[in-house]
């Protein structure tokens, strides 16, 4: 596995650059990637939950807005230049900042937030050998990098001098941190089997063996756990009570508009991508195909895998998980807080915690 | 202890607790499921300006084949009516309003005849509908002798289809004209004082306005139903300018000679004579009878006298120069108004039909008549082969 800084700055060295310039420049082109990557993923995912959304409740969605006239269709799958006009929009309001609130900080806390967002995918594979930085710790640095957003929620709740932004603020770190928990123990099965931290590694022991979410019956719900609480992380519903919108107006974000509320809206669709990434990579065998699912059939036999194929088994698993969190988003009503918590600390730590021991055993037992 | 602690209810109903929420999980997840999947039955919106939702066709009241629930708007088939006046009288709010006009004894003006074979006794310039008054009480439909005024949709829908958009972006846009009477018309029936009514009241408006402060010169557009012949309402509708009018003739105290007087006027005026003829002519035939004195022939000639040097030293004023403008037009060479533009949409083929709007929006600028438009249009169409028989007989009926 290589990292595509390291390749970036191999290609630029007949040309004799500096060492830091040619760093700042391979560091800048996967920056601006990775922004491309999240805003063209936030503009498809709003237009696809749109959809979706109104499909399960008997709607259409947008059908009208369309780029330079074709609307992608009638019956529908219409209006597909509905999130362009949307984040047109967002791009020329008016960007408010209250009187009372505290400046420095309320500037500051939506780019925290972006910045856990854009830090999370150095560690995150696109496909075999292909990531911007590769870490023999790597899931750990993703775990931490995407934990980081959660100081930018509170900045952006303390600054916002409301109460509605309070509340949500501290309602999100509450259940953020508390979801850590069973997140990390999940994410430590796979860890545990392979005995690496490095996400090469883990897809490479997929391959030869069979992909986790059919290792154990334990890994099963490990990786149900690891589903949910990721969903619990990016704050969507049903774990959408910092938002609550029916409660707290719009939480956290009750007092940004314009440009710094894009780029939370962003954020949240970049840790809905990184979260389905994430799982696929550790439960669903990441770049491998569905033929390697049990490693049964003859390497001749596996001509759907490789680099390219990679992209588009790892998209095809994440996107379709992304789905399953629409799916969860338009199904289910939201939790109240105390059944959140009761959720956390009482179902899911207990059974995270049995899983790492049963799995400890299977190991021990099978291997 | 140790069984005691793991059969505990608490125990119990912790795991019953997850297996129910697992199980309501999956079902709350499969219903969604099949609302999604089944978007092709289940998909309740309807897209409003591209479909239309059709009005339900129900019927209450007392004899339910008869009485029309589905009243969307009044509708007037303007060719069947005769001028009666029972659907104004019918009307409880006074919304609709006609005014008619008789031909006098002698003159041999056709008004035609209805479908039902009636023989029309009088032309209908004015019959307008004020859709923001009614009340859709259905009144007026019922004493009309030619069933040509009637609610449109419901069971009317073999008549006229439901139309129930009409809203508009002013009041006056509620106002609907049916009439399809031309000046044409009138001149020739001899409505000379109707038209000067109106040219009256289009001077008071005008001045009204002025002195209220309203700058927009634009007069009150109507929304026109008929569109084959524009009624003229407004400035451009009143009279040829002249200093000589039928009101002189009207000061005559004999009505032998004034009737006459005024008969041989309107000939002149059809034959393009200008005053000073007209005059002569007048004279010329009222000699004869009874009542004719040498002061009324030099009150006549000094109409003639006033006539010309009036009509040179005329300063107009701003307004009035306006209606002048207006008004000194058409008259002297038949008025053929452009058929309008709405008529080619009966053409089903869009190609024909694009080209067609083409041709008359480019002949519209140009002032084209009838007759060259559609000449036009058949090079066009020829040019681009797709002329054939049909069209040339509905380019030739659109001439007319």
């Amino acid at each position: 596995m290589t990292s595509s800084i390291d390749t970036l700055l191999l290609s630029f060295s007949p040309l004799n650059l500096p060492y830091s310039v040619a760093v700042v420049i391979s560091i800048l082109i996967n920056g601006v990637f990775i922004f491309l990557l999240m805003a063209l993923f936030a503009t498809v995912a709003v237009y696809f939950e749109r959809k979706v959304s109104a499909f399960m409740q008997d709607r259409l969605g947008p059908m009208e807005a369309g780029i330079f006239g074709f609307k992608g269709g009638k019956k529908f799958w219409g209006g597909i230049g509905q999130t362009i006009a949307d984040a047109i929009k967002l791009l020329t309001t008016e960007d408010i900042l209250p009187n009372d609130a505290d400046k420095k900080l309320m500037i500051i806390a939506p780019f925290i937030i972006f910045m856990g967002a854009l830090l999370t995918f150095i560690g995150i594979p696109f496909s075999d050998g292909i990531i911007i930085s590769n870490f023999n710790i790597g899931v750990f640095y993703v775990m931490a990098m995407s934990s980081v957003g959660v100081i930018g929620i509170i900045l952006a709740g303390w600054a916002s001098n409301n109460k509605w932004s309070l509340y949500g603020a501290m309602r999100s770190a509450a259940q953020i941190i508390s979801y850590e928990i069973p997140l990390g123990l999940s994410i430590l099965l796979p860890v545990l089997v392979v005995g690496s931290l490095e996400i090469g590694d883990i897809v490479g022991w997929q391959a030869q063996h069979r992909w986790f979410i059919f290792h154990s019956p334990f890994m099963f719900i490990a990786f149900f756990i690891f589903f949910v609480s990721g969903l619990a992380e990016t704050n969507r519903t049903p774990f959408d009570i910092p938002e609550a919108e029916s409660e707290l107006v719009a939480g956290w974000m009750t007092e940004y508009s314009g440009f710094r509320w894009a780029i939370f809206f962003l954020s949240e669709y970049a840790n809905m991508l990184i979260v389905s990434i994430i799982s696929s990579v550790l439960f669903l065998g990441g770049w491998l195909s569905p033929m390697r699912i049990f490693n049964i059939f003859p390497q001749s036999w596996l001509f759907f895998d490789g680099v390219v194929w990679g992209i588009f088994w790892l998209f095809t698993k994440a996107l379709f998980l992304v789905f399953v969190m629409m799916w969860f988003r338009w199904t289910f009503p939201r939790l109240r807080v105390d059944q959140l918590m009761h959720l956390c600390w009482k179902v899911f730590i207990p059974f995270a915690l049995a899983n790492l021991f049963f799995v400890s055993i299977w190991e021990l037992i099978f291997s | 202890m140790g069984a005691n602690f793991f059969m505990s209810d608490n125990i119990i109903s912790y795991f019953n607790n997850i297996s129910n929420g697992i199980k309501s999980l999956i079902s709350g997840l499969s219903l969604t499921w099949e609302h999604m999947v089944n978007k092709e039955e289940r998909v309740a919106t309807l897209q409003y300006p591209h479909e239309k939702f059709p009005v339900p066709e129900k019927n209450i009241g007392f004899e339910q084949s008869e009485y029309n629930v589905i009243r969307s708007r009044l509708h007037v088939d303007i060719d069947d009516c005769i001028g009666c006046l029972q659907c104004e009288r019918a009307c409880p709010v006074d919304c609709i309003k006609i005014d008619t006009i008789k031909p006098p004894k002698g003159n041999e003006f056709e008004c035609g005849t209805t479908s039902n074979d009636t023989k029309k006794k009088m032309i209908v310039p004015r019959f307008t509908i004020d859709m923001s008054e009614c009340m859709y009480c259905n009144l007026c439909v019922y004493p009309c002798p030619e069933e040509c005024i009637y609610m449109v949709g419901g069971p009317n829908e073999s008549k006229h289809e439901i139309d129930y958009e009409f809203s508009q972006y002013k009041r006056d846009g509620m106002i609907f004209e049916f009439s399809n009477v031309t000046k044409e018309d009138i001149v020739n029936i001899g409505g000379e004082s109707y038209l000067e009514q109106k040219k009256m009241k289009q001077e008071k408006v005008i001045e009204g306005e002025r002195l209220l402060g309203i700058k927009e010169k634009a007069p009150l557009k109507k929304v026109i139903i008929n569109p084959v012949s524009v009624v003229p309402t407004t400035a451009t509708a009143v009279q040829q300018v002249s200093n000589f009018s039928p009101k002189s003739l009207s000061e005559i105290e004999d009505p032998v000679i004034r009737g006459t007087a005024k008969k041989i006027f309107m000939a002149s005026k059809k034959a393009g004579d200008d005053d000073n003829t007209k005059i002569d002519k007048i004279i010329e035939g009222i000699k004869e009878l009874d009542g004719f004195t040498a002061e009324l022939e030099q009150k006549l000639l000094s109409l003639k006298m006033t006539a010309a040097p009036e009509v040179v030293a005329a300063v107009p004023t701003l307004d009035s120069a306006i209606i002048e403008e207006n008004e000194t037009a058409p008259i002297s060479k038949p008025i053929l108004e452009l058929f309008s533009i709405k008529k080619i949409n009966d053409i089903e083929d869009p190609i024909v039909r694009g080209t067609l709007k083409k041709v008359y929006m480019a002949g519209k600028k140009e002032k084209l008549l009838n007759q060259e438009m559609v000449d036009k249009m058949k090079n066009e169409l020829e040019s681009k082969k797709l002329l054939d028989q049909t069209l040339i007989k509905f380019l030739e009926m659109l001439g007319k």
